[in-house]
């Protein structure tokens, strides 16, 4: 309010000028100028990942003076930048390659691979994802801040820009969205050459010979896959007895055979004690059996470190508002993503949920309706997972174990590719579909895909337990024909009753 | 077919649980209020409370970060800092909503 007579806006500097000669009636007959001329954002969002550069056009588009602040002098987070998007272009680039130099050998001849242009193909891909962001905030009108954002206190943020210069935003709501970052794994130190995270794996500059990856989860089987199917000998350890980040066994154990047969070695069920310098100049990986026994060192030219990711919220300033993390790293927030501080709102990696950017996108949109007076939603119960290998792997809902711990009663169908015309004509027939479905009530509980285009296939299954759909529904839909989603209504139909075709 | 199975065919009719409820702006939306976070753990702490902002961090921080240096004429340097980083004895009160309405009402006209 105060400050607004040196405001430098046109209808301040007019106000100013003519304050003494304008009558009573007409310069009252515009208070809210005085409000408007005022600096203050309605909302300020700190990070730009898929949560945060959503929320900030959402919040635009609703109206709201909007800001988002950014370090990595790139908007996209993770995903964008050194998750997602990268390592889906190395994943389809080298897929190509793979199935060109192995399915299609006989017809095309001999293929060699040109890495520096794949990874040349990567960059322009997120290149030009993260400028198309900057140009989607200049078209709403969402002013972005090159730098760190810091809490001064519940309304003030503290920028300090990439180039140095520091100033003070002020906003009447503040969202954290500042995502996650690779945990590190104790003992071992990353170098993001020799010893990398799925940045540094993105990155490689020529093919390992052989490649360790610690942790069988998403991350460490969609990059080694990529490195595999470039010619590396990938060997995966993992704590658990299985792969696939908590999917469904049934799936989990397909999933494993499936990527034995393209070459992976596994080492379930092991734990990794350490790391060790060779005198070849390759690193040496100390592992032994989870439940204890003889210790082997896994000889490796590159160890990629994939046990997951931690709430990232360093240099944020919470203390300076008195919001304090869980145990987790993560900022407890309640159903409408506000913190113990009210007016400062959360979502993302960086709070409760998967670590998911479709999952923060979301979250930022529920975040910023709430925020305008709205209701937002989110359905926690069918966030779709999918895992980008070849085959891929999606699922949605509860998986089947899930279910038989809940006590319900239920009825599953599978239904294999091998099955369907569509995977036969092209000769891509691993996985099959399985649905769960409430035996009282028909109604879908989890839907778990391996195949061609799972991670497309899902929308089918996500929309469909969207909206409460029993697996009769989906089985009297019709599905055109020659395709892969007549795989997943005869899931449905088995499911419900019986599949026709196998 | 049989008469009676005919019969039996068109009761058992089936009805989609998939229904379009109408335009969604008609739709009533229930009264909402927080509760906890769907996806926090069993065991997380809720209501939240409020943690005391720790003010030593938060000056010391400001003090350090915002002041500049800047040469001054003669080749004298001189440190500033921004009005925003004055302890709050230097600054404006703080106004009340009151004070703020009247001040946009009708404090404007004791200009006049």
């Amino acid at each position: 309010m105060l400050r607004l007579a040196s405001s430098k806006t046109p209808l301040a500097q007019i106000a100013t000028r003519h304050v003494r000669t304008l009558r009573a009636p007409a310069f009252t007959s515009m208070p809210r100028l005085y409000s408007t001329a005022t600096e203050e954002l309605d909302l300020l969002v700190i990070g730009g990942g898929p949560g945060g550069y959503v929320a900030a056009i959402k919040a635009a588009q609703l109206g709201l003076k909007t800001a988002c602040v950014e370090k990595r002098g790139a908007l996209g987070g993770t995903c964008l930048n050194v998750g997602c998007i990268p390592s889906k272009a190395m994943l389809n680039n080298s897929h190509i390659y793979h199935q060109t130099q192995h399915d299609l050998k006989a017809r095309v001849g001999s293929v060699a691979l040109n890495l520096p242009v794949m990874l040349k193909a990567k960059a322009t891909a997120v290149t030009g994802l993260t400028k198309g962001i900057e140009g989607l905030f200049k078209k709403n009108k969402v002013a972005y801040h090159k730098g760190t954002g810091k809490f001064l206190n519940a309304n003030e943020i503290e920028v300090t820009g990439n180039d140095g210069t520091v100033s003070t935003l002020k906003a009447k709501n503040i969202l954290i969205a500042t995502g996650s970052v690779p945990s590190g794994f104790p003992g071992i130190e990353i170098d993001e050459k020799k010893i990398v995270t799925s940045t540094g794996a993105l990155d490689l500059q020529e093919v390992p010979k052989k490649m360790v990856v610690i942790g069988a989860g998403v991350i460490g089987l969609e990059l080694g896959s990529v490195w595999q199917r470039l010619g590396a000998e990938v060997t995966v350890v993992e704590y658990l007895g299985a792969v696939g980040a908590g999917m469904d066994s049934d799936m989990a154990k397909a999933f494993h055979r499936t990527l034995s047969k393209q070459g992976f070695k596994f080492k379930l069920s092991t734990k990794v004690i350490g790391t060790e310098q060779l005198a070849d100049g390759r690193v040496g990986v100390k592992v032994e059996a989870a439940k204890g026994g003889n210790a082997e060192t896994l000889e490796a030219d590159v160890v990629l470190v994939s046990i997951g990711r931690k709430p990232y919220t360093e240099g944020l300033g919470l203390e300076n508002v008195g919001i304090q993390v869980d145990e987790r790293g993560r900022i407890p927030i309640d159903s409408e993503f506000r913190t113990s501080v009210p007016n400062i709102r959360c979502i993302g990696d960086v709070t409760y949920g998967a670590m998911l950017a479709h999952k923060a996108e979301e979250e930022g949109i529920a975040a910023v309706e709430y925020i305008n007076g709205g209701h937002g939603h989110v359905n926690y119960d069918v966030i779709p997972s999918v895992i980008y290998t070849h085959p891929e792997v999606a699922w949605c809902g509860k998986s089947e174990d899930e279910v038989k711990k809940s006590g319900v009663a239920y009825n599953i169908g599978t239904f294999p590719f091998a099955a369907n015309s569509r995977a036969r004509t092209n000769a891509d027939f691993e996985g099959m579909v399985k649905m769960i479905s409430d035996k009282e009530t028909d109604r879908i509980l989890g839907i778990h895909i391996m195949g061609p285009n799972a991670g497309e296939m899902i929308a089918e299954g996500v929309l469909a337990m969207e909206y409460g759909a029993s697996s009769e529904d989906i089985a009297r839909t019709c599905h055109a024909h020659p395709t892969l989603s007549e795989a997943f209504k005869e899931a449905a139909m088995a499911t419900h009753d019986k599949p026709i075709h196998f | 077919m049989l008469p009676s199975r005919i019969a039996r065919a068109a009761v058992q009719a089936r009805t989609p649980l998939i229904k379009f409820l109408g335009p969604r702006a008609a739709l009533h939306e229930a009264h909402h209020d927080p509760t906890r976070h769907p996806a926090a753990p069993k065991d997380a702490e809720y209501p939240l409370k409020a943690g005391t902002p720790t003010e030593a961090t938060a000056a010391s921080s400001k003090s350090s970060s915002s002041a500049v240096t800047t040469p001054g004429p003669h080749g004298v340097s001189r440190q500033f800092f921004d009005f925003a980083d004055l302890p709050n004895r230097y600054r404006h009160p703080v106004l009340t909503e009151a004070e703020i309405e009247a001040v946009e009402a009708g404090g404007a006209t004791a200009i006049y």
